[in-house]
């Protein structure tokens, strides 16, 4: 639901993110420099392979880093909030309420011991003051939004007693009870059969297109990234290398690292059955120590001298579109 | 064609008795509930479905890891029950989906991918060396990882240390459950590859389980969709994703989403419920999610039924495409 009359502010606005990780290696830079905005009723996801950083990225902006973890930032907003200067208990207070996250594994933000309903209820109460007849009905209510049948029932229940594609689903319906701005879901559907995925996907966007929350998916999944996603960051190494409207990064993508990605996945028609796959050679280098130049030089076939030494200049293209590497746009086409 | 089946499996069933609780009865899971097809020599067998379907027990059982409770698995026309656990994994080898947790993190790559000749008391102590440093450069691990342990390694090295310690032998059957299910992107394309090289030199036939359907439609030749224990779609794998037979097959590719942005996500038109596998449908199990269900899908289960280029179990399959 667009409302041009509203102020243009973002949902979500990251400005210069970066997190540090202690290890007995020396810190391991996760996540280094990242800024992105959502707007309302947008989906950003960020994409990218293991160790890309795009989990940290999101724990940070929910701040459930783990305790080895150290954050900077010059911004996190969340609507009028500033998370990078907010006090504990501003940012408790937004946290489940303002935003909410949701996993690949409901059972990380499912409580065993409790049943489906008292979790529901306990969180609308506490945010919004609610009485838990009021909760009750606003969780009976979300429950049959996601598709869950007698949800009355359901609320008496233990999350065991649900398989999992119903306790995603309820994990979901948990999120939105207090009808959060800002919703971050890291690889929601990765461990769901495509055919569940499929359902929680278009359960997400027509929840999106009637309340208008923000939502930044982080994910591996291509497939999922094209579908669903307004806009599109690429992650490589800690950095966003590659951004932009969702059809300029796929049908014009220009960092080597994004084109090596898109070149990697099986899509029918374009490599014969049998046949070989694109592929990327080497591996993710190790992020400790001081990181010079590109990062992704060593395994990118278009590097030159300077990627060792410089750091990529940011270039852009139509509509947003922006990406980090010494190619011109000519030259990332061919 | 006429050639005999390397391995045929035929009415196999296998059910698991499952507790519901300390005072509820026992009931039975039919893991596997009356399979039957053949794997022919050099193929690419892909076996698809969701979880729970059965295509994991369906591959122990190919590996002689788990016996049936019904029905039986021929390999070369002999009954693999009464075949000595040893001499079939000489020929039927798996690849697991988690190579961390299926190598022995203590132990070298050269001892790990040898260790199947000790067994087998295959050739001397230097023969097995050889052989092993062999396979483990074959599969893109040159001499210098032979010390090496597993803990340090990618991922994608790992698998590749499983896919060694698997061929070794010489086996003619790779069992591959979801081989590239675990790993990023960029690691399973060169996996994929390898295994479409593997296949090519060394004369293999692949049974390859997958939830990832592109993945199976790019390396398999042929396709087995299961769905609650039974193969309801069997054809060659062209023939398949261009014009999908069974309704759930239909509903199972309708559900992939390919990387092509603007198409939104599809509606496979399954509905909410998923099927309980401990309480199955009568008829066609598939009967409750069907759109073209009519009244005896519900009372008749339907057999594999011919069609061009393969078999669907439903009385009102699509019409396959005209062959080319």
């Amino acid at each position: 639901m667009s409302q041009p009359s509203e102020q243009r502010a973002p949902a979500l606005e990251v400005r210069h993110l970066s997190v540090d990780i202690a290890s007995s290696h020396g810190d391991v830079h996760a996540v280094r420099d990242v800024s992105f905005r959502v707007e309302r009723g947008q989906t950003l996801c960020i994409v990218g392979e293991s160790g890309c950083g795009k989990s940290m990225t999101s724990l940070a902006v929910m701040d459930l880093l783990p305790a080895a973890a150290r954050r900077r930032a010059e911004v996190l907003r969340v609507g009028e909030h500033d998370l990078a200067r907010a006090d504990r208990r501003t940012v408790n207070a937004l946290r489940g309420e303002r935003m909410a996250m949701i996993f690949q594994e409901p059972m990380t933000a499912l409580n065993p011991s409790l049943t489906i309903g008292a979790q529901m209820v306990e969180a609308h109460r506490h945010h919004r003051g609610s009485s838990a007849a009021q909760a009750r009905e606003r969780a009976v209510h979300l429950l049959e939004r996601v598709g869950i049948a007698s949800a009355a029932q359901r609320l008496g229940q233990y999350p065991h007693q649900l398989s999992g594609g119903l306790r995603q689903r309820v994990m979901i319906a948990m999120a939105l009870m207090c009808e959060p701005d800002v919703l971050i879901a890291d690889e929601p559907t990765t461990a769901l059969d495509v055919t569940i995925q499929a359902q929680i996907l278009r359960l997400l966007m027509d929840l999106q297109r009637e309340t208008g929350v923000a939502i930044v998916l982080v994910t591996h999944d291509l497939g999922v990234v094209a579908r669903v996603a307004h806009k599109v960051a690429v992650m490589y190494a800690g950095r966003i290398v590659e951004e932009g409207p969702t059809a300029e990064v796929f049908g014009r993508p220009r960092h080597p690292y994004t084109r090596g990605l898109l070149g990697c996945i099986p899509v029918p028609g374009r490599v014969a059955p049998g046949g070989h796959l694109g592929i990327i050679r080497g591996t993710v280098p190790a992020l400790v120590g001081e990181l010079r130049g590109c990062t992704f030089r060593e395994r990118c076939d278009a590097a030159r001298p300077t990627c060792a030494h410089d750091d990529p200049p940011r270039r852009s293209g139509a509509a947003g579109h922006a990406w980090s590497c010494i190619l011109e746009e000519e030259e990332a086409v061919s | 064609m006429s050639e005999a089946p390397l391995m045929s499996v035929q009415g196999l069933h296998r059910a698991f008795p499952v507790s519901a609780g300390m005072f509820r009865p026992r009931r039975t899971l039919h893991a596997v509930n009356g399979v039957t097809l053949d794997i022919r020599r050099g193929e690419v067998l892909g076996i698809v479905g969701e979880s729970g379907c059965g295509k994991s027990t369906l591959a122990r059982m190919l590996l002689g890891l788990l016996p049936a409770t019904a029905g039986r698995i021929l390999f070369d026309g002999q009954d693999i029950a009464g075949v000595d656990r040893r001499r079939l994994a000489r020929r039927v080898q798996p690849v697991f989906q988690d190579p961390y947790s299926s190598l022995n993190p203590r132990q070298t790559l050269l001892d790990l991918v040898s260790f199947p000749l000790r067994v087998h008391r295959i050739g001397d102590a230097a023969q097995q060396r050889r052989q092993a440093l062999e396979m483990l450069d074959r599969v893109g691990l040159p001499a210098r990882f032979a010390a090496r342990l597993p803990g340090e390694l990618s991922g994608g090295q790992r698998q590749r240390v499983a896919i060694a310690r698997a061929l070794v032998m010489r086996p003619e059957v790779l069992v591959c459950d979801e081989p590239t299910s675990a790993l990023d992107v960029s690691v399973q394309s060169h996996i994929l590859n390898l295994l479409v090289d593997l296949r090519r030199e060394l004369d293999l036939t692949y049974v390859f389980i997958s939830h990832n359907l592109a993945v199976v439609e790019h390396i398999a030749t042929r396709v087995a969709v299961m769905y609650l224990g039974r193969v309801v779609e069997l054809a060659e794998a062209q023939a398949l994703f261009a014009a999908p037979g069974h309704p759930y097959t239909q509903a199972l590719l309708a559900s992939v989403l390919t990387p092509e942005p603007g198409l939104g996500i599809p509606d496979a038109g399954l509905g909410v419920t998923s099927p309980d596998p401990l309480n199955p449908p009568a008829g066609c199990a598939f009967h409750p999610r069907c759109a073209r269900r009519e009244a005896r899908c519900s009372s008749e289960a339907p057999p594999l039924l011919a069609r061009p280029a393969g078999a669907a179990a439903c009385f009102f399959a699509a019409p396959a495409a005209a062959t080319a």
